[in-house]
C-alpha cells in the first residue's frame, strides 16, 4: 500500500515538474507602448481622443520552431483571448522542456475548415459572441470602443472582422521571430497604436461582414502583434 | 477475504451496469433506397433517443425568445411541413414582420447549405439565425445557455442526452440539430409509386403529371429531394420594397444576383403561400408565372430562357402530380408533434 502512495507521489512530483517547464505566452495590450487598462481613453498619434471598450480575438494552431528544427504544435489550438478576462490572455502550453525558440507561428483568426463544422465546443462555442448568424462564421477579430472622431451613434466605433470565403479571407497567419534568447514565458505585445495611426475613423469605423474593408483592416491587425524581449 | 473479493465484484458489477443503462440509446438515420449521400456528418453529432428529446422540446419552446413567445415551432408548423402557412413573410417577436417566407423543414441532412441565400453553411448553427433576427426572436444564444442552466427541467434533459447536466451552446444546438434531422418525409403517394408499394397507384392524370414535370421541372427539382440544393434566379420580378438580391446579399458577386434557394416541392400542397417572399398562394399562380411571366434579366436561370410552354390542361395534371408529394406519415407523425407532457408539468410547477 505504501508502495503504491510512494509511486503517486512520485508521478505528481513528475508532473508538477513538468508543468514548471512548459511554455507560458501571454498577450499584452499597449497603446504607445504603454499597457492599456479597461475604458482608459487613450489619445492617438493623430491627436482624437478613443477608448477601447471590448478587444477579443482568436489566437489559432499556435508552432513554435526551435533552434534545432523541430516544430511544437499544440493540440486543439483554439484560443479565444478576452482582454476584459486576463486568464484567457495568459496562455499555457502543454510543451514540457523545449530548447531554444527560434520563432513562433499562430493564426489570428479560425481556418475555413473549422468555419464549416457546425457547433462547437470551448473557446469555439458559438455562445461566446464570436459567432456571426446569418452569414455563418466565426469573427476573427473584435475590437470596439468610442473615439470623438466617429460621427456614429454614442460615437461608436465597431470593428468585427472575419469572413473564410474568397475574395474576402480575413484569417492572417502571423510569424515572430526571437531576436535574443527565448524565455520560457513569452510575451507578445498587441499595440493599438500600429492599427489607429493607419486608419481613418473619421470614415471607416463600421466594419462588421466579410468585405473589402475588412480584409484590409485584417491586414492591419495581424501586424501588430510583435515579441516583447 | 473471499467473501470481501466477492462483495467488491458485486459493487464493481453494479457500477459497470450503471454505466451500461446510462449510455443513452442511440438511433440509426435511415437512408432511402436509391437516395443521394446524406451531407450531415453523423460522427460528429450522435443521434440518441434523449438527445432527439432535448432537441424536441427546445425546438417547441419559445424559451428560446426574448420574450417567451416565439417558439421555433411558430413559424415551422407539423401540419404544413414545418413551415408558416398563410404567411408570405415571417412573422416574429412583437408581431414583427420580416423579409422572407419561412422555409419548409424537411430531410435537411441532405442540404449543403441553409436559409434562401445560402448564409448558413452548418445544419447546427442554424438556429443562431432566427433567435438573433431583430424580427424573430430577438435574443441571444448567450442568454439562452443562462436561461437553460438557471432551471432544473432542462439540466436534466441535457445529462440524459450528453451525461453532463451543465447547458452549452454546442449542445444546445447539437440537440436542436438532433431533432430536426427527424424531419424526414419520404412516404408519399410518389414515394409508393416509385417503391411499387400499396398505396402507390397513379391515375393517368397523375403519371402524365410526372412525365410533364420531369420534361419541364426537374432540372432543378430534381427526384427524389425535389430540389438540386442550388440557387437560381426564377425570374421573378424584383419586390421594389423588399430589394431583396437573394444569394448577392451574402456573396456580393453580381453573378449571384436575384438568385434564392431551388426549395423542395415535397409536401407542397400545404406549405403556401410560394416563393421566397410567399408571393403566390396558389400552384396554378407558380405554374403561370413559368409559362408566361418570367422576367428576363443577366442571371435568370438557362432552364428558363424560354418560358415552359404549359396548356392548361398540362398545368392541372401537374398540379395533380405535385398533390402525390404529400406525406400525411410525416405531417402528422406523433414523435414529431408538439411535447404535450413535458410543457403541461412544466406549468403546473
Amino acid at each position: 500500500m505504501t508502495r503504491i502512495l510512494f509511486l503517486a507521489l512520485f508521478f505528481s512530483i513528475c508532473q508538477f515538474l513538468e508543468a514548471q517547464t512548459n511554455i507560458q505566452l501571454s498577450f499584452n495590450l499597449l497603446h504607445n507602448k504603454k499597457p492599456v487598462k479597461n475604458e482608459s481613453l487613450l489619445v492617438s498619434k493623430t491627436g482624437d481622443t478613443l477608448s477601447v471598450e471590448i478587444l477579443k480575438c482568436y489566437i489559432s494552431l499556435i508552432e513554435l520552431k526551435l533552434k534545432t528544427g523541430k516544430i511544437f504544435k499544440e493540440k486543439n489550438s483554439f484560443h479565444l483571448l478576452d482582454f476584459e478576462n486576463t486568464s484567457t490572455v495568459n496562455l499555457h502550453l502543454n510543451s514540457g522542456p523545449l530548447g531554444e525558440i527560434d520563432y513562433i507561428t499562430f493564426n489570428l483568426g479560425i481556418d475555413s475548415t473549422t468555419n464549416v463544422s457546425g457547433a462547437l465546443g470551448g473557446d469555439l462555442d458559438p455562445s461566446k459572441g464570436m459567432y456571426w448568424a446569418w452569414q455563418s462564421g466565426y469573427i476573427n477579430f473584435k475590437l470596439q470602443g468610442t473615439s470623438s472622431k466617429c460621427l456614429t451613434r454614442k460615437n461608436q466605433y465597431q470593428f468585427h472582422l472575419g469572413g473564410y470565403l474568397s475574395p474576402y479571407c480575413a484569417l492572417r497567419k502571423i510569424k515572430l521571430v526571437f531576436q535574443k534568447e527565448s524565455k520560457q514565458n513569452i510575451n507578445i505585445a498587441i499595440e493599438l497604436d500600429d492599427f489607429f495611426n493607419k486608419i481613418d475613423l473619421s470614415k471607416t469605423n463600421t466594419v462588421m461582414i466579410p468585405c473589402k474593408e475588412a480584409v484590409m483592416l485584417s491586414d492591419l491587425a495581424c501586424k501588430i502583434f510583435s515579441i516583447q524581449e | 477475504m473471499k467473501k470481501k473479493i466477492i462483495i467488491l465484484f458485486f459493487y464493481l458489477g453494479i457500477i459497470a451496469l450503471s454505466f451500461v443503462s446510462l449510455k443513452p440509446k442511440s438511433i440509426n438515420f435511415i437512408i432511402p433506397k436509391g437516395w443521394p449521400k446524406v451531407v450531415y456528418d453523423f460522427s460528429k453529432n450522435t443521434l440518441t433517443e434523449d438527445g432527439v428529446e432535448l432537441g424536441r422540446h427546445l425546438f417547441y419552446d419559445p424559451i428560446l425568445s426574448r420574450d417567451s413567445t416565439i417558439s421555433c415551432a411558430s413559424c415551422h408548423l407539423q401540419a404544413v411541413g414545418f413551415t408558416h402557412v398563410d404567411h408570405d413573410l415571417s412573422h416574429g417577436i412583437e408581431d414583427k414582420i420580416g423579409t422572407r417566407n419561412s422555409l419548409a423543414l424537411m430531410n435537411l441532412a441532405w442540404s449543403k447549405n441553409f436559409m434562401w441565400d445560402g448564409g448558413v453553411n452548418h445544419l447546427d448553427v442554424q438556429p443562431l439565425a432566427p433567435i438573433t433576427s431583430k424580427v424573430e426572436m430577438d435574443e441571444s444564444i448567450e442568454n439562452i445557455v443562462r436561461k437553460l442552466n438557471s432551471g432544473s427541467k432542462y439540466k436534466s434533459l441535457f445529462k440524459r442526452a450528453f451525461s453532463d447536466s451543465n447547458v452549452t451552446g454546442q449542445k444546445t444546438l447539437l440537440a436542436i440539430s438532433q431533432f430536426v434531422l427527424q424531419l424526414n418525409s419520404y412516404n408519399s403517394k410518389y414515394d409508393k409509386y416509385i417503391r411499387k408499394e400499396a398505396g402507390g397507384e397513379f391515375t393517368e392524370q397523375e403519371k402524365n403529371g410526372l412525365r410533364l414535370f420531369r420534361k419541364s421541372c426537374s432540372s432543378c427539382h430534381t427526384e427524389p429531394l425535389f430540389t438540386n440544393n442550388d440557387f437560381m434566379n426564377n425570374g421573378l420580378p424584383l419586390d421594389t420594397i423588399l430589394k431583396d438580391f437573394g444569394r448577392y446579399n451574402t456573396t456580393k458577386n453580381s453573378k449571384d444576383s436575384l438568385k434564392f434557394k431551388v426549395p423542395t416541392l415535397r409536401n407542397i400542397e400545404f406549405s403556401y403561400p410560394y416563393m421566397h417572399d410567399g408571393r403566390f398562394k396558389k400552384l396554378f399562380q407558380v405554374l403561370n408565372h413559368y409559362s408566361s411571366d418570367l422576367t428576363k434579366s443577366k442571371t435568370l436561370a438557362k432552364e428558363l430562357q424560354v418560358p415552359i410552354a404549359l396548356t392548361s390542361n398540362e398545368k392541372v395534371d401537374i398540379v395533380a402530380f405535385l398533390l402525390t408529394l404529400t406525406d400525411k406519415s410525416f405531417l402528422s407523425n406523433p414523435k414529431l408533434s408538439y411535447p404535450k407532457t413535458f410543457f403541461s408539468k412544466a406549468t403546473k410547477e
